[in-house]
């Protein structure tokens, strides 16, 4: 039969030697490179018990940033909503009314902002259509859950700490971002 | 890069957490309720997965098997490739709806008790496809146990995952399997 | 020596004006035929001793709504091993009676490619041994390639609340 292409190539057939049939050299070749492996550092990483740093560009968790002041940024505009290709993000805006200054930002808020851990795919469009940085993700990853509703975060779930009244936690959450500490 | 803040501290305590576990709990015998926690233990250190990887969470899980994460600590050293000895179905990646069926009939294969573990956004809830090709969530046809988040879910969130399976393996009643409960669950489904 | 230009003399000296359309896209040409000729122009372009096309590589089709009597274009991608040369091939067809010979006597591998067509394009292959859905859910009553469906609304309500998290039943 004609060869199918121009390159094709034979086949080595030839007898193995005596030593290749003796079989026994070679298995004490791949047993000396075991047990060099004994002696090797360990690669393992205990996880539950020491955790492997994440890239400070880790897409997890998401946050609902406030200001300086403790507000909070979000005037559910539904940007991130309509950028969300899981379509994970529901919202529902509010007006701020007077003597809630001190809670928003902005005259609009979200009331409730709802994201659904589990249609997520953390890819991080919502953090690029926010156009007042109210919403990041954080480096934490989504925790696992026994059942579906577990997954609706909710406001008090995605909101970063206060910083006037929770300092200490919200230093936490900051984490090494933290600027030189000029408001504390 | 320029993101202010780093972690999400609610998000990650168990705040969150869902107590009660899956349906179907039900009440003990006199008889059994020391022999149960003996027997918790050696299943939950014993857990044998068999991995449906059908795509990039498959990925991950070989991650999560292979010497950096290491699954093995956590006893399940073999990977079984046949249901009828597995403990655990880990569904990684996307399931089409022609695919459900498979799926459907692995976990038949699979002895008692088994459980399940959707890995990853489309195996949990179909994720970005909501199409006309992609089954909405493995749930719809089979009862999960455990739903890890992710896309795909990192090696430490499979790994957290399985540690709720284990917590529920160790908790688990032997009389679970045999109540009423867990009956009227598998009947929910249509298996016998 | 195989180049473009001698596969479009030789198509023409066999088939006269039958095959029209010669394009040549990133080097890989591409010509088109009536429907009721795909046969023998593959099996001109397989027996040929110079051509040598004896690889179907791939066969898809495209759906072209606004092209009234020929939407459908079932693509042939052939492939000639021994000098490496690519070639596309396209029959167009009217989608009401989307009927066109089947190439599974020449190409075996177009078997799987053809009920792949037929799943999602419902292009009728004639004479294919088994033409029947192979990707798809077997009660599936609908081409789902066809551009006869709207892109999706954002503000659709009939998803399962469920299972997108908008407040839903639980």
């Amino acid at each position: 039969m004609q060869s199918l292409t121009s390159r094709a190539k034979q086949v080595d057939r030839s007898p193995m030697t005596v030593v290749e049939r003796l079989y026994l050299w070679n298995i004490f070749k791949g047993m000396w490179i075991t047990l060099k492996h004994f002696f090797r550092k360990k690669p393992t990483i205990h996880y539950p018990e020491e955790k492997r740093p994440f890239s400070p560009v880790f897409r997890g968790l998401h946050i609902l940033n406030r200001d300086e002041e403790g507000r909070e940024r979000c005037t559910a505009c539904g940007l991130c909503a309509v950028a969300c290709p899981a379509e994970a993000i529901t919202m529902e805006a509010a007006e701020r009314v007077s003597g809630e200054e001190n809670k928003y930002r902005e005259e609009k808020y979200a009331a409730r902002y709802e994201i659904n851990m589990l249609r997520c795919i953390f890819c991080g469009l919502c953090e690029e259509a926010c156009p007042k940085d109210a919403i990041y993700l954080s480096e934490t990853f989504a925790p696992a859950n026994y059942q579906r509703k577990g997954f609706i975060y909710g406001k008090d779930d995605l909101l970063i700490p206060h910083p006037k009244e929770n300092p200490e936690e919200y230093q936490k959450a900051v984490g090494s971002r933290a600027k030189a500490p000029a408001n504390a | 890069m320029a993101r202010p803040v780093q972690y999400n501290i609610y998000g990650q305590t168990d705040v969150k957490l869902v107590k009660e576990g899956p349906e179907g709990y039900a009440g003990e015998g006199f008889f059994t309720t020391s022999l149960d926690k003996v027997v918790g233990l050696a299943r939950k250190n014993s857990i044998w997965p068999l991995p449906f990887a059908t795509s990039c969470c498959g990925i991950e899980f070989m991650a999560t098997m292979a010497s950096h994460y290491d699954l093995s600590r956590f006893g399940s050293e073999r990977v079984g490739f046949s249901p009828r000895q597995c403990d655990l179905m880990m569904v990684m990646g996307t399931i089409a709806k022609k695919m459900a069926p498979v799926v459907r009939q692995v976990y038949l294969q699979m002895a008692e008790p088994r459980r399940v573990m959707a890995v990853g956004a489309c195996a949990s809830s179909g994720g970005i496809f909501d199409t006309y090709s992609v089954l909405q969530g493995i749930d719809q046809v089979i009862p999960v146990d455990v739903y890890v988040p992710g896309c795909p879910p990192r090696p430490e969130a499979i790994i957290d995952g399985f540690m709720r399976v284990q917590e529920l393996v160790h908790n688990e009643s032997l009389r679970r399997r045999t109540s009423d409960k867990y009956k009227d669950l598998m009947n929910a489904y249509g298996i016998q | 020596m195989l180049t473009n230009e001698s596969i479009q003399q030789k198509l023409t000296e066999k088939f006269g004006d039958q095959v029209t359309g010669f394009t040549e896209s990133f080097g890989m040409m591409s010509f088109e035929a009536p429907k009721d000729l795909n046969l023998k122009v593959l099996q001109f372009l397989y027996d040929d001793e110079e051509l040598q096309f004896r690889f179907l590589s791939d066969l898809q089709a495209v759906h072209y709504p606004d092209q009234i009597g020929r939407e459908l274009a079932v693509v042939y991608h052939l492939h000639n091993l021994v000098s490496n040369v690519r070639l596309r091939f396209k029959v167009f067809t009217n989608i009401q009676t989307p009927d066109v010979f089947s190439a599974t006597a020449l190409f075996s591998s177009a078997n799987w490619m053809e009920r792949e067509t037929y799943d999602f394009f419902g292009v009728n292959f004639v004479g294919h041994p088994n033409l029947k859905r192979i990707l798809n859910v077997d009660e599936m009553d609908y081409f789902p390639m066809r551009k006869e469906f709207p892109l999706e609304d954002q503000t659709r309500i009939d998803k399962d609340d469920e299972m997108f998290g908008r407040g839903g039943t639980f």
